[in-house]
């Protein structure tokens, strides 16, 4: 029998948050798919082994809600309100109800697609007017962070105070992460009932809204429930969804393209060789603001020549398979001849969100483009989440500096 | 607080956990010759961060083999 190919890698958040690409180039030298004996789960960071583990059936998503249970079971925490909504996302679990769930979010999505996207658009100049009438400020608090609730903010009529409340509070940490801590997932909990309660609240002052209406003829099409309860935690988690993923993909991704032009962008950079639309999935590429998707093998397969075993865990890096240099001919940097990538994750679990998140990413370098020369500050700050990567602040200051 | 001081709580909840009386060499036993898994470990780091006031990243016991070295580590940053 062929000895496992094993790594003495073990996972830190810190480093991965600061500096993630020394940590996957310390894995690539080991393989693009290795046992860490002391985290007991194989880790997984090249394109090609990551698809094959996203598309493997036998490679199930881990149980979240078992986890959840157990905590609780120990702990006495209340761990209510997070469990309803995590019971509301797709990746999050396999088989019918994975089904169900994915083909209702997809038709919500394709419905309010046009709306939203008219929304976001309002929506991004707004905030991007905010900050040039400043003269600079922070890109991700001030304006990816809050980009998604906005938009369905506005569509549902929402007064501004509440929208940027609820951007506040929609943060996905300690939610969908196996590895959270008991303390972040009591916090997510505690914002998940208070998205619920405000959310039932601010609906009831226009119960019939055409949305809100057409979340439950979706729901009754899923034949899933439809009621106040159920269309509330549907909105809900359409919020969670979009935050952290929009706000990371850009956050992360300007200060990219800062760090990439010695901190300073100025307009003709944005047409540097490439035009706008082209660059926005590299941008994601880049980014890849999901961490990690985890797998469990439901019995004995066989990945990039590894025996897996029927209860083994996987940790399957997506920014590490981002750039991977075997699969991208300029894994660091943004360049149009670069491969598709594996940042929407793939298999059945390929983000329901992908098409209308690339809009938003192209939406929003347009009008960030019209903010014309822009410098990056000190004092940016990385959120602690370990689902998703992103920028919790990233200053800058509009204007060449004299 | 010291190790000292948080070790009989640390025993009582590993304990509770694995549902059996914890010995001072079942620190020295990795997870799985414990019977730990990684919800224990997510408890147990909570635990601490309510026994000591200090955040106790659950992370620490996927960087250490055993108990005794996690805690090693984190108490040492006292």
């Amino acid at each position: 029998m062929r000895s496992r190919r094993t790594t003495d890698y073990v996972y830190d958040r810190r480093t991965m948050l600061q500096n993630p690409e020394a940590a996957f180039e310390r894995l690539r030298a080991d393989g693009d798919v290795v046992w860490s004996a002391t985290m007991r789960r194989w880790l997984v960071v090249s394109k090609a082994a990551a698809q094959a583990a996203l598309a493997h059936p036998s490679l199930h998503v881990y149980d979240l809600f078992r986890n959840f249970d157990g905590i609780q079971r120990r702990t006495g925490v209340d761990l209510a309100a997070l469990s309803r909504i995590c019971g509301w996302i797709p990746f999050l679990m396999d088989g019918p109800r994975h089904a169900i769930l994915r083909a209702l979010f997809a038709r919500i999505l394709a419905e309010i697609r046009d709306p939203y996207l008219e929304a976001l658009e309002a929506a991004s100049r707004d905030l991007l007017a905010a900050i040039a009438q400043r003269g600079g400020g922070d890109l991700a608090r001030d304006y990816a962070e809050r980009l998604h609730s906005e938009a369905i903010g506005r569509m549902l009529g929402f007064p501004a105070e509440a929208r940027k409340w609820i951007a506040e509070m929609s943060s996905s940490q300690g939610s969908i992460d196996f590895a959270a801590s008991v303390t972040e997932m009591r916090e997510a909990s505690r914002r998940a009932s208070a998205l619920l309660i405000r959310l039932e609240q601010l609906i009831a002052a226009d119960a019939a809204h055409p949305f809100m209406a057409r979340i439950g003829a979706h729901l009754q099409g899923a034949g899933l429930d439809d009621n106040k309860q159920t269309r509330i935690e549907c909105l809900t988690t359409l919020l969670l969804l979009g935050r952290d993923t929009i706000g990371g993909t850009l956050s992360l991704g300007l200060a990219h393209m800062l760090d990439a032009r010695g901190g300073e962008l100025s307009p003709a950079d944005w047409h540097d060789g490439e035009r706008l639309s082209g660059i926005g999935d590299e941008l994601i590429r880049m980014s890849s603001t999901v961490q990690i998707s985890i797998r469990v093998a439901a019995e004995d397969l066989t990945l990039d020549g590894q025996h897996i075993g029927s209860g083994d865990m996987l940790m399957i890096f997506l920014p590490a398979a981002n750039r991977d240099p075997v699969a991208f001919v300029a894994p660091d940097r943004m360049d149009a001849r670069n491969a598709p990538h594996v940042a929407f994750g793939g298999g059945r679990h390929l983000c329901v969100g992908m098409a209308l998140s690339r809009r938003i990413v192209a939406m929003a370098l347009d009008h960030i483009a019209v903010l014309g020369t822009m410098r990056a500050l000190p004092g940016r700050v990385f959120d602690e989440s370990r689902n998703t990567r992103k920028y919790l602040c990233l200053p800058i200051a509009l204007g060449a500096e004299k | 607080m010291t190790y000292d001081e948080a070790r009989p709580h640390i025993f009582e909840k590993l304990g509770a956990f694995l549902n059996r009386p914890i010995a001072d060499a079942d620190l020295d036993m990795t997870y799985e010759q414990l019977g730990a898994d990684s919800m224990d470990m997510v408890a147990l780091a909570f635990a601490l961060e309510q026994l000591t006031g200090r955040a106790f990243e659950p992370e620490l016991f996927l960087q250490h083999g055993t108990i005794r070295d996690a805690l090693n580590a984190f108490f040492a940053n006292d």
